[in-house]
């Protein structure tokens, strides 16, 4: 069947619902531009989580490879992108959890202030987060971006429902103090 | 601003409430309405901020990732070269009728691609998931087959088409044939350029 | 067969099976990286022979399948060859 050509441009326009649906039936060029399609927004995920953009393509790459042998058993293919981030946040923990927490060096994440000339309220959220111990960052933005439970949280990374609450509770005074009682 | 700020910030003091509390009343969608919170303008500056938060928290990541230069994607191809070697074989379909010392299958994953191609090869439809049942083989078996459809394609002549390509090419193939033929439009996708009006 | 032929008979039987109308490629036998794409055994007296092709959709099944085992047999130069097919891909 030759007239598959033009389609692959075409399969670039499917939803994500049809593409999971095709990539569990083992069509790995479904897979690709599914997990193409999502690797901009997961790789920021992971950013945020692990703060170490170094690493974050071995993790993307575990993501995919754990997605690939997991999609057979995704039931709802329509809500895969929630899915994927589910995985990478494993993924990201797996990470965590095998460099020890001594490593744990802040990169640069990505951040307004130099490339753009506007400067809104996201830029000094942005760069809040990026003055908050890792930790409080990071349980942060697995509540607020990832709307996990704080017992997920805890569960996660392996420490106290108490724990993640405290910190939680930091990170947001320091936020909004950042971001200023302007609103 | 500086991050030099005194521990002792606007949030400390909250009229007897803590910030915790607030963000669980947030979290119940302010209901039931506390009246004590909702009197109090230190909580209600507190909300307010939390709220922001909240809404800017929902676009950070998209955010980051037009802030970042587009990655080279060198752990896909990766990714893609490891799976090819073990695309989902799935059950294996004895062919029936063959000479003795001769045995053949055809795997259920072949068959899939099969029916994946032939429905990319119609005008106006994608292929999504192929389910063969049930689950035991057998002389007959139904096909269970999702499909996208392109705005602007006569919806019924085009799943007609699709199952005549499928009727005429599948029986070459499978060794088995083909009972109930079940073609289900799950959405309908927008071609650029050629939008609804 | 000896372990000296046995390379020698693998890529005889690759090159005629992938001579047959419809066959489109050997797939290796395993998910393996490297893993061969013929399998011989032999053992009391009979010989078996393992592919897995993927073939082409406007060739029916069964007719790649009596190729591919007709051209296998022809070139292990013997008839009494049990021939196992795997159809993996048709495209």
């Amino acid at each position: 069947m030759e007239s598959t050509g033009a389609s692959g441009d075409l399969l670039a326009l499917a939803g994500d619902g049809l593409l999971a649906g095709r990539a569990a039936d083992g069509d790995s060029r479904a897979f690709g531009i599914l997990i193409r399609r999502h690797a901009p927004v997961l790789r920021a995920y992971v950013n945020r989580i692990t703060r170490r953009p170094s690493d974050t393509d071995d993790v993307l790459q575990e993501v995919a490879l754990a997605a690939w042998q997991a999609l057979p058993q995704l039931q709802n293919p329509d809500a895969v992108k929630g899915w994927l981030f589910r995985i990478a946040e494993r993924q990201a923990f797996a990470m965590l959890r095998k460099q020890p927490q001594t490593a744990e060096i802040d990169e640069e994440l990505p951040s307004a202030d130099d490339s753009l000339a506007r400067f809104d309220d996201r830029d000094l959220l942005r760069g809040a987060l990026s003055r908050l111990p890792a930790q409080q960052a990071r349980v942060w933005v697995l509540r607020e971006v990832g709307g996990l439970s704080y017992d997920e949280i805890a569960e996660e990374l392996d420490v106290p429902v108490s724990t993640v609450r405290g910190a939680l509770v930091l990170a947001r005074k320091k936020l909004l103090d950042v971001m200023g009682g302007t609103a | 601003m500086t991050d030099a700020r005194p521990p002792s910030g606007p949030f400390e003091d909250l009229d007897g409430h803590t910030l915790d509390e607030l963000v669980d009343y947030l979290d119940r969608g302010r209901t039931p309405l506390d009246p004590g919170i909702e009197a109090s303008p230190a909580c209600r500056i507190a909300l307010a901020g939390l709220e922001r938060l909240r809404l800017m928290a929902g676009g950070l990541l998209e955010e980051d990732a037009a802030l970042e230069r587009t990655h080279p994607d060198c752990w896909m191809t990766t990714v893609l070269d490891r799976i090819s070697l073990e695309a989902r074989p799935g059950r294996r379909f004895p062919v029936p009728g063959l000479p003795p010392g001769t045995e053949a299958t055809v795997t259920e994953g072949a068959l899939r691609g099969l029916v994946r191609a032939v429905g990319d090869s119609v005008p106006g439809l994608l292929t999504g998931r192929v389910r063969i049942e049930p689950q035991e083989p057998g002389d007959r078996m139904d096909l269970d087959i999702e499909v996208s459809m392109f705005y602007g394609f006569p919806i019924e002549d085009t799943v007609a088409e699709f199952r005549r390509r499928v009727v005429e090419i599948l029986p070459r193939q499978a060794p088995f044939t083909v009972g109930r033929l079940d073609v289900r439009v799950a959405d309908v996708v927008e071609l650029p350029g050629a939008g609804a009006p | 067969m000896t372990d000296q032929l046995e390379p020698a008979a693998k890529d005889a039987v690759t090159v005629a099976v992938s001579a047959v109308p419809g066959v489109r490629v050997l797939y290796p036998l395993s998910g393996l990286p490297g893993s061969a794409v013929v399998r011989l055994r032999d053992h009391e007296d009979a010989l078996t022979c393992e592919l897995r092709l993927a073939t082409d959709a406007a060739v029916p099944a069964r007719e790649v399948v009596q190729g591919a085992a007709g051209a296998a047999r022809r070139a292990l130069g013997r008839e009494d060859v049990v021939v196992r097919l795997e159809i993996a891909s048709i495209e």
